[in-house]
């Protein structure tokens, strides 16, 4: 009996057989009586420059080969003298990295010393209007740069990471030493451009992301980027829309970008930038399908109204091409929800409106039709395993459970949408879950790959990686590793591999 | 900010010949310039409806750039209200080089030092220019 079966064995009695060690150990004090624990910690600012290096506790066994750097980024400088910003959007962007050597886990962050960041610390207070936080006598925002807090993700590339914001730049970061190494220019005509924190990578090494302006012209405009490790930016194509609305990310097949606009209308004149959207949920939501091999063809379909953040995974399939993504009612999530989180406000269950389900568009390429298939799964922060480019392919992200007192993202889920067979894994009350990253087993024969992520425990106050057998999400993690400590919940980050070249 | 903020030749020549008796005098002091190179283009305006609309500036100035600051003086200025816009041309090819969205690549400021994206209305701009005065007005580059 190994040490994982042992302690499933002897805590899961009383616990429930699915409850895995460590996380059934507080199961016994935690009845459906308890209170909502206090989500504040979630959002609770940071306000040193570095964390220093800890050991985490370990409670199971790390896989051996699971050697690496879970890097995430997040929004972790939120409040100074006085003023708390309104937005989870808002605060700077702090990278957390947890070193994994297949035999114990440390930690140690370090804010991102972006512009803003450097000269905010310089003079203690807010100087800048924030994506959705307006700042009294602000000074005045030179570009795109300006405000940029470097706070949804990270990108390994060339040997460094990128750290992503959308409205800017990217920054560099040195991945031993978290040290910023200065703003990521890719070229000196493109200085400032919006830049988005969902870029998707080919095989080959080809990089492709896209900027949105929604404030540039009448409509908005779209940059579609194409980055190569050799030769850097060799495509910046611009794309015009038929309505300025927001988008964070977009999903890629063998031949095509897809890109996802819900009627979420930019409207200038608003106090702050995220209040500038306003849902149009009379109108339809509006598809784009860009030719890889030929940015300037450009092919618009016609969806119901909904709310992405997150694309999940698209393949070409006969006359189709089928997109998975993380779909919302509306965009309440963004216009509310994350102001009532930033807020302390939301106490009770995460609301319906706020609640995004994996679902399915299938585009008729050549005959114009969109099919919308929304599943009943809850679903965010989407991963897959990227080696295999079609159906077969399982997608991984943080759930909801039925439980009372659940909080927002309890559960880790995934579904293969070939079979329709879901899975899931439920944390104990009190635990928030973030995003699980698909980490390929280099031998194959045991598992396909794990599931390596973050988790913040409420009551305990301890931040954490879990490690799933990607396999047999419902056995519960392989390993929980937690620390005497809690920093905010973050948006996403990667795992490089040992000696990965990035 | 947008393409009016750009200074033509026609009216760097008319500023020239623009001397006149008229008493009041502007001296414009440009500072927190990065790069010491180029020229700062400076336009000045007396009217909401040319700042704000991409009319004609009544004075267009070029000054080589050597330090951190520069200072000029703007002589034979009818007494009133004025606004300026002026930006850094770094790299001396008379145009204020943009990204594709339009953002701007040199750096620029506005009289008042106000607005928190682009360019502040005239009344927030406006700055008066009074006979037999200091006139004096300095302007940050963001």
């Amino acid at each position: 009996m190994d040490k994982r079966q042992f302690l499933k064995t002897s805590l899961g009695v009383a616990a429930g057989s699915m409850l895995p060690f460590g996380v059934g150990a507080r199961t016994a004090q935690a009845g459906a009586s308890t209170p909502q624990p206090d989500w504040s910690l979630g959002w609770k600012s940071i306000n040193t420059d570095t964390l220093p290096p800890v050991a985490l506790s370990l409670d199971g066994e790390l896989p051996e080969a699971l050697t690496g750097s879970l890097y995430r980024n997040g929004p972790a400088l939120l409040e100074r003298a006085g003023l708390r910003y309104r937005h989870w959007f808002d605060g700077d962007g702090m990278i957390q990295h947890y070193r994994i050597d297949g035999q114990r886990v440390t930690h140690e962050a370090r804010f991102v010393q972006t512009q803003k960041y450097l000269e905010e610390q310089a003079a203690g207070r807010f100087l800048y209007s924030a994506a959705g936080t307006n700042i009294p006598d602000g000074e005045a925002s030179a570009n795109n740069d300006t405000g940029n807090v470097a706070n949804i993700s990270l990108l390994p590339w060339n040997s460094e990471l990128l750290a992503l914001w959308e409205g800017g730049s990217a920054y560099r970061i040195d991945p031993t030493t978290l040290q910023t190494l200065g703003r990521k220019d890719w070229r000196d005509d493109l200085r400032h451009m919006p830049f988005s924190a969902h870029p998707l990578r080919e095989r080959d090494g080809t990089l492709w992301n896209f900027g949105s302006a929604p404030y540039a012209g009448r409509n908005g405009k779209l940059f579609v980027y194409k980055i190569t490790p050799r030769d850097g930016m060799v495509a910046a194509q611009p794309v015009t829309l038929p309505m300025a609305g927001y988008i964070h990310s977009f999903a890629m097949t063998e031949k095509f970008l897809v890109f996802y606009f819900g009627p979420h209308r930019f409207t200038p004149g608003a106090d702050t930038f995220v209040d500038s959207f306003r849902w149009a949920g009379s109108e339809a939501s509006r598809v784009l399908l860009v030719d890889k091999n030929d940015l300037t063809s450009h092919r618009w379909f016609e969806a119901p109204a909904g709310f992405v953040f997150h694309c999940a995974h698209a393949y070409d399939e006969g006359r189709d091409v089928v997109a998975q993504m993380c779909l919302y009612p509306n965009a309440d999530v963004m216009q509310t929800g994350m102001v009532e989180l930033m807020a302390g406000t939301r106490g009770a269950h995460y609301p319906d409106y706020a609640r995004a389900r994996f679902a399915e568009l299938r585009l008729d390429v050549q005959g114009g039709a969109c099919r919308s298939t929304t599943t009943d799964l809850l679903m965010e922060f989407p991963g897959i395993d990227a080696r295999f480019d079609d159906r077969s392919t399982s997608v991984f992200g943080v759930g909801h459970s039925d439980a009372e007192n659940a909080t927002f993202s309890d559960s880790l889920v995934s579904v293969n949408p070939q079979s329709g067979a879901t899975s899931r894994f439920a944390f104990d009350p009190g635990h928030i879950v973030e995003e699980p990253l698909f980490v390929a087993a280099a031998d194959n024969r045991k598992t396909s790959g794990w599931l390596v992520g973050t988790f913040l425990d409420l009551p305990a106050k301890q931040s954490g990686v879990y490690v799933f057998d990607a396999d047999n999400l419902a056995a519960g993690p392989v390993a929980m590793a937690r620390m005497q400590r809690s920093v905010p919940l973050g948006f996403h980050g990667c795992f490089v591999g040992a000696g990965q070249n990035t | 900010m947008n393409a009016s903020i750009r200074i033509t030749v026609a009216l760097l020549a008319s500023a020239l010949f623009a001397a006149s008796a008229q008493a009041a005098t502007l001296t414009i002091t440009v500072t927190e310039i990065e790069q010491t190179e180029g020229f700062v283009m400076i336009a000045l305006f007396d009217s909401a409806a040319a700042y704000e609309n991409g009319g004609e500036a009544i004075r267009g100035l070029r000054v080589a750039v050597e330090g951190a600051e520069v200072t000029t003086e703007v002589e034979g200025l009818e007494p009133g209200d004025y606004a300026i816009k002026l930006y850094h041309d770094a790299n001396g090819n008379g145009t204020m080089d943009m990204n594709p969205v339009g953002i701007p690549l040199e750096r620029y400021g506005f009289s008042g030092n106000k607005g928190r994206f682009g360019a502040p209305p005239f009344a927030k701009a406006a700055f008066t220019v009074a006979e037999a005065a200091d006139n004096e007005t300095l302007i940050k580059l963001r």
